[in-house]
């Protein structure tokens, strides 16, 4: 068997299979480099876990994260002209009603003759 | 002596009937039919493509009073005021103001013919406009009731038919208002739209009536034809466009819907929306849109925010 030097960190984690374990223990025990490898291996981890938490630095995250301010702001100003639109915008006219058209046109060309007149309105849309 | 006589008498028995019109022009003979009392059923139809739609009529009209039944239901009229009925109750209209009614010169009285109509002694007048041959009416010579009208396109094929098939030049039946209803004027508007033009294609614009808050109502006329125009904010266009026809004038798209008596077309610019409905035929519409406010831009955010902000 090859050095197992690959899948050492995965035996201290316990990562590998009943035979993949018995096989890279088996050539530990008659390999003195894999051996300290795996020590060494092992120290380092204590020592990574040992370490106090720390956070990063504030401005690190937003520069990573967030999207260029020019961005914010335009979209912060849309939204306040689309909310200033909703709130003060005239209200929607209504829609046309055909038959209304169709009165008030009707009702004017009643008045003065043309070829509609002289022959009675019908009338309707 | 004798030789002569009988083809004058001959000519004078052809020439007779049509002596009633002989020294008028067209607009006597259209205020002559305005103010005959008559009772009559008949049928309108209209095309234009491949639309097309048709309807009974019945009138009756006496001492100036009129009742048309139709597909609308049945109007009266009198003098300004048309009245009409939904339910039981009566809602009219009246025509407070309006201008003044001229002919445009581009039309005139082509051959005159004597002919029968319903077994009446009848004249056959052809309205000209310039060259073409623009209308055909056939004319009661008792009443002066035109008995059949004949709108010609610009092609010179028949865009709309109407015609009387019951006809009675002395009716005995008395019209009356209904004694109660609900009215509104129609009065002028103090602001006529900037963007409609005066005239348009020999139309001259003689009313503008205002329409709720914002929308207005421009009258044209040339003296035969007629149409409104009417001009509200954006997204008033009645839902009826939806499935109507698109046709194009130079390129942009309209929208029209054909009933037996008007045409009606309908679009959008970028801030407001139109509605035209009238009688004159389709090359007159074509014309009148190109010197209309004409469709613009109609993408959603650009009619998102005009609907938005006004």
């Amino acid at each position: 068997m090859t050095h197992p030097i690959d899948i050492l960190s995965a035996l201290l984690d316990d990562e590998l299979s009943p035979e993949e374990h018995s096989t890279v223990t088996s050539h530990l025990e008659g390999c003195a480099a894999c051996s300290a490898d795996l020590a060494g291996l092992a120290r380092v981890r204590s020592w990574v876990r040992a370490l106090p938490e720390q956070e990063p630095p504030v401005p690190l995250v937003p520069a990573l994260r967030r999207p260029p301010r020019w961005i914010w702001a335009a979209a912060s100003a849309a939204a306040a002209v689309l909310a200033i639109g909703l709130v003060v915008s005239p209200a929607r006219p209504e829609v046309f009603d055909l038959d209304t058209l169709a009165g008030q046109h009707t009702a004017r060309v009643v008045v003065a003759p043309g070829i509609s007149s002289i022959r009675g309105p019908v009338g309707g849309p | 002596m004798i030789r002569y006589s009988i083809p004058l008498a001959l000519a004078g028995l052809i020439l007779l009937p049509t002596a009633t019109y002989a020294d008028e022009g067209l607009a006597d003979v259209l205020e002559s039919a305005m103010d005959a009392d008559f009772h009559g059923s008949g049928v309108v139809m209209c095309r234009w493509g491949q639309d097309s739609a048709a309807t009974t009529y019945e009138v009756t009209r006496s001492d100036g009073m009129s009742m048309v039944s139709g597909p609308a239901g049945d109007f009266i009229l009198s003098g300004s005021l048309i009245a009409t009925q939904s339910g039981a109750d009566w809602y009219a209209l009246e025509v407070g103001e309006w201008s003044a009614w001229n002919l445009s010169e581009r039309y005139s009285l082509g051959d005159r013919v004597a002919t029968t109509r319903l077994g009446r002694p009848a004249t056959e007048v052809i309205v000209m406009e310039g060259e073409r041959k623009r209308a055909r009416l056939v004319i009661d010579d008792e009443s002066t009731v035109p008995l059949l009208t004949e709108v010609f396109d610009g092609n010179g094929d028949v865009f709309r038919f109407a015609a009387l098939v019951e006809f009675i030049a002395a009716p005995v039946t008395e019209l009356e208002m209904p004694e109660g209803f609900m009215e509104h004027e129609m009065l002028m508007s103090d602001v006529p739209s900037p963007r409609l033009p005066g005239a348009a294609f020999g139309y001259s614009r003689t009313d503008t009536y205002a329409m709720g808050d914002t929308g207005t109502q421009a009258f044209y006329t040339d003296g035969l034809f007629s149409f409104s125009v009417f001009e509200a904010g954006l997204g008033t266009r009645p839902a009826e466009f939806d499935s109507a026809t698109r046709f194009e004038v130079d390129g942009v798209a309209y929208s029209r819907i054909v009933t037996p008596s008007n045409v009606w077309v309908a679009w959008s610019t970028p801030d407001r929306s139109y509605v035209l409905v009238g009688d004159l035929p389709p090359d007159h519409i074509e014309e009148v849109l190109r010197r209309l406010p004409k469709p613009g831009f109609r993408g959603v955010i650009m009619r998102l925010l005009f609907r938005l902000f006004g």
